[in-house]
């Protein structure tokens, strides 16, 4: 049983293959009264790192330590920008447990990679939960 | 996005809002080089030490200062990092057209590019490089102020003078 073409997508289909062991065969059984369930609000999120709707800023390295923020009006589909630190939402990211994704408080959408990822420009998009 | 290279440009710090250390409110910036929320006059190193003055709400130019006038007083607000007016206090000090032009104005804050500006060595330098200007270096009430590249002529120095604190010996 393997999740085709490796695709981690939502909705991705599963079909039945020669076994390879590759991760898209891998599985692993999680008995329901094991199952810890998924991490709440303020918890932490292992796989991903992030703690659950706990609003965050995104703080470049760069010696003046700006802000990652959202922002309208450039081209290319570009919306992310860094930014001196501000008292604005469009500074103010969260994880979200139901789609995975790092939304801005400003609009909670999701930061995505313009075109479908086929862009190197930043956004905020309605969530797709895709890889992008 | 970019192919990982391990350079700081790529490196990022996840700051969580409640470990964060509240916002100073007073005190130098060190950043922008001014004090937050102490309120100052902008005096220009012409001869005649005229103030930065508002003018129909909108619009910078120099004129001989007044103590206590309201449109000649100005504030680093620490929330916006923008230069505030005291008489408009919702209004930044502002390149116009979104940074286009060579203009100077107080517009509406957003705290864009447009509008930061630092204090350094006696310029007042916008984020992408450009510095308050008396137009034309003519010593005149009511006469522009604009933003052009930094030649370092005395129509581009300024004094920051606190309303706090004695003003400095003015020499003609």
């Amino acid at each position: 049983m393997e999740v085709y073409q490796s695709k981690d997508n939502e909705n991705q289909n599963i079909v039945m293959s020669k076994s390879n062991g590759n991760l898209n065969q891998l599985w692993d059984v999680v008995y329901v009264d094991e199952f810890k369930g998924e991490p709440k609000k303020g918890e932490l999120n292992e796989d991903f790192g992030f703690y659950v709707e706990r609003p965050f800023h995104i703080v470049s390295q760069l010696p003046r330590r700006r802000y990652l923020s959202r922002v309208d009006g450039l081209p290319h589909g570009q919306q992310v920008v860094m930014k001196q630190p501000n008292s604005y939402k469009s500074q103010v990211w969260y994880f979200d447990q139901k789609s995975l994704t790092i939304k801005c408080q400003e609009n909670n959408q999701s930061l995505n990679i313009n075109g479908n990822g086929g862009s190197k420009h930043l956004n905020t998009r309605g969530t797709a939960t895709q890889w992008w | 996005m970019w192919n990982k290279h391990n350079g700081l440009n790529q490196k990022w710090k996840i700051l969580y809002l409640d470990e964060k250390d509240d916002e100073p409110t007073s005190g130098l910036d060190e950043d922008s080089g001014l004090y937050r929320n102490r309120p100052f006059y902008l005096i220009s190193r012409l001869p005649k030490h005229r103030a930065l003055t508002v003018h129909s709400g909108r619009y910078l130019r120099i004129n001989d200062k007044k103590k206590d006038n309201p449109h000649q007083i100005f504030y680093f607000d620490h929330l916006t990092r923008t230069v505030k007016s005291k008489s408009y206090t919702a209004k930044s000090l502002s390149i116009p057209n979104r940074g286009r032009n060579n203009q100077l104005d107080i517009e509406s804050t957003n705290a864009r590019w447009w509008q930061l500006f630092d204090f350094r060595d006696g310029f007042v330098v916008n984020e992408k490089g450009k510095v308050m200007d008396v137009s034309g270096g003519a010593d005149q009430n009511g006469r522009d102020v604009i933003v052009w590249n930094r030649h370092g002529g005395l129509n581009q120095q300024w004094d920051v003078v606190y309303t706090d604190e004695p003003e400095p010996p003015v020499s003609f």
